[in-house]
């Protein structure tokens, strides 16, 4: 028997095997921005990034609707500035809207302070589209500030959804007196980025020439062996301008169709993480109580 | 080679457990950079619990290369692989490239007695850090007492070193990139970038081919895989299937030690 922990356990609703979320970070032009620089990035990956609220973020829409999954929207405040009708369509669907920078921000060491106002300016913005407090943080790029779970706590963030240490949801250690805040992990051979992403401007020269048939094999062997465990996730990393191609959305629903009927309970971020924070919860009561 | 009871090949299936320092070594910004070092992380907290259970259900011995500092982080995952009766070797303290014999001595030392201090054996072969040799490695390790490197790419395997013309007991393991796993598995569009993520299904589709005419000609496949990203679900799942045929199609499925340790005694040095 191998003493070290493979998972913590946790039983999920309905005796499921995993959870699984489609999260989708609405990034527009602002993921070339970040990637690129705003100077370098000409017409053509403007007119790229745009993809997103122009065309795939309605198949993405049509395709939540049709599958009935109410799900996450990760939106920098930016991106709401500029396409408030297509914010407040994804609000009017029923779905989540988290944190996700002011401006796509990826510089690592921004000063508590920026970041603090990035995270106030970009809540205010938002509160305007979505009747209902963000509770989820995820940094763009999954980048996350050394000060990002300080922050989350004090401006009371249910979760974040940005490490990669593990595949099942974990508690963060909290300050005295604060509530911890849940990671939900994600991985990048989950995100959309990885195999589709493409730009003639970033010198990196990054691949968007696989088949979406090739991706749906990778996502598929991923959760077969994870549900197979029991007690993790499998949180997808979806961008509309990505995913959103006609045959992109076909294959995730084709993959939703796949984990549901195997399986998943496939959520939302926050109603996994509110699951998960009272799961462990309880059973640390119980453990006490136990121990008295 | 004529391999133990009429095997046709030798199949050493190894790890690096890099971590940590494969994030913090390849960019300083990762000191800082918290979400990097928890796919570091991911090698020791998950990838490994769920490797030593394949390993123990498929009933193996593998071979960890495992920089000290690794080890000193997360004592309890090495001594648990250690527990298990897999070997542990050397990798560096932090992942990092010695330019002369005598800081690379003195770094082979302290990465060794830690390792001893949480296995009680000191690790007898290496893979050194980004594969990087220098002349005085073979001088360094024969005082040292190394009976194996897997070091070199120059050809299929395995082979004595020489030193000033001389055959010395030490043996080579040879690896490259086609059985390195971070070929595949690996990405990252943080400098220096990898970003060709190919399908566990497509990794072993390759390994397997090469497992086949290896066969044939009785030669030997050391492996280069890295947890934090072979044991992701889907590659282990992939690992498990090629496993499985190698098993199937006459592996001597071993640790670098016992192969290498066979290999002397092959070739007369059985007193080491």
């Amino acid at each position: 028997m191998i003493p070290l922990k493979n998972g913590d356990g946790i039983v999920w609703p309905e005796n499921k095997r995993i959870a699984v979320m489609l999260t989708f970070d609405f990034d527009a032009e602002f993921l070339r921005y970040a990637l690129i620089g705003e100077a370098a990035t000409g017409f053509s990956d403007f007119s790229r990034g745009q993809y997103g609220p122009h065309e795939g973020l309605a198949r993405c829409l049509a395709m939540l609707r049709r599958q009935q999954l109410q799900t996450t929207f990760f939106v920098p405040g930016c991106v709401a500035e500029r396409y408030p009708d297509e914010v407040r369509q994804i609000v009017a669907d029923g779905h989540e809207l988290g944190y996700h920078g002011y401006r796509h921000e990826t510089t690592v060491g921004i000063p508590y302070a920026e970041e603090e106002a990035n995270m106030a300016k970009s809540e205010a913005i938002l509160a305007k589209l979505y009747p209902r407090k963000l509770v989820g943080h995820r940094g763009p790029l999954d980048v996350l500030q050394p000060c990002a779970l300080e922050l989350m706590q004090k401006r009371g963030y249910l979760y974040s959804s940005a490490m990669k240490d593990c595949d099942w949801p974990y508690l963060h250690e909290a300050e005295a007196g604060q509530e911890p805040v849940v990671e939900l992990p994600t991985e990048p051979s989950f995100d959309d980025f990885s195999f589709f992403y493409f730009s003639y401007a970033d010198n990196r020269t990054i691949t968007c020439s696989y088949p979406a048939a090739y991706v749906y094999d990778i996502w598929k062997d991923n959760f077969d062996e994870l549900a197979n465990e029991n007690d993790k996730i499998m949180c997808l990393k979806l961008h509309p301008q990505l995913i959103g191609r006609s045959s992109r959305i076909r294959m995730l629903e084709r993959f939703l169709a796949y984990v549901r009927a195997n399986g998943a309970w496939v959520a939302s971020c926050e109603e996994v993480a509110r699951y998960v924070k009272k799961f462990y919860a309880t059973r640390k009561a119980a453990k006490e109580a136990d121990g008295r | 080679m004529k391999w133990p009871n009429k095997k046709r090949l030798a199949f050493l299936l190894s790890f690096d457990i890099d971590g940590e320092t494969l994030w913090l070594t390849r960019n300083k910004i990762n000191y800082q950079h918290l979400t990097n070092v928890s796919r570091g992380r991911y090698a020791t907290k998950q990838a490994l619990p769920r490797i030593l259970r394949m390993l123990e259900e498929e009933q193996l011995k593998a071979t960890f290369f495992t920089p000290a500092y690794t080890a000193e982080l997360h004592p309890e995952v090495i001594k648990c692989i250690a527990a298990c009766g897999h070997e542990i070797a050397y990798h560096g303290y932090l992942h990092e490239v010695c330019p002369t014999y005598e800081e690379e001595d003195a770094l082979m030392e302290k990465a060794e007695s830690i390792i001893e201090g949480l296995t009680g054996k000191r690790p007898c072969g290496n893979r050194m850090p980004d594969g990087i040799i220098h002349d005085f490695h073979l001088r360094l390790w024969l005082k040292r007492g190394q009976i194996y490197s897997s070091n070199w790419r120059d050809n299929d395997g395995p082979f004595l070193h020489k030193l000033n013309g001389k055959e010395i007991p030490i043996v080579e393991l040879p690896k490259d990139g086609i059985v390195d796993d971070t070929s595949y598995d690996m990405y990252t569009i943080q400098h220096p970038e990898h970003y060709y993520l190919r399908s566990g299904r497509e990794m072993v589709q390759i390994w397997k081919e090469e497992f086949d005419g290896l066969a044939e000609e009785h030669r030997m496949m050391n492996f280069v895989m890295h947890p934090q990203f072979i044991g992701r679900p889907g590659y282990l799942r992939a690992l498990r299937d090629f496993i499985h045929y190698a098993k199937e199609n006459g592996a001597w499925i071993t640790t670098d030690e016992q192969a290498a340790r066979y290999i002397l005694a092959q070739h007369g040095y059985d007193k080491l």
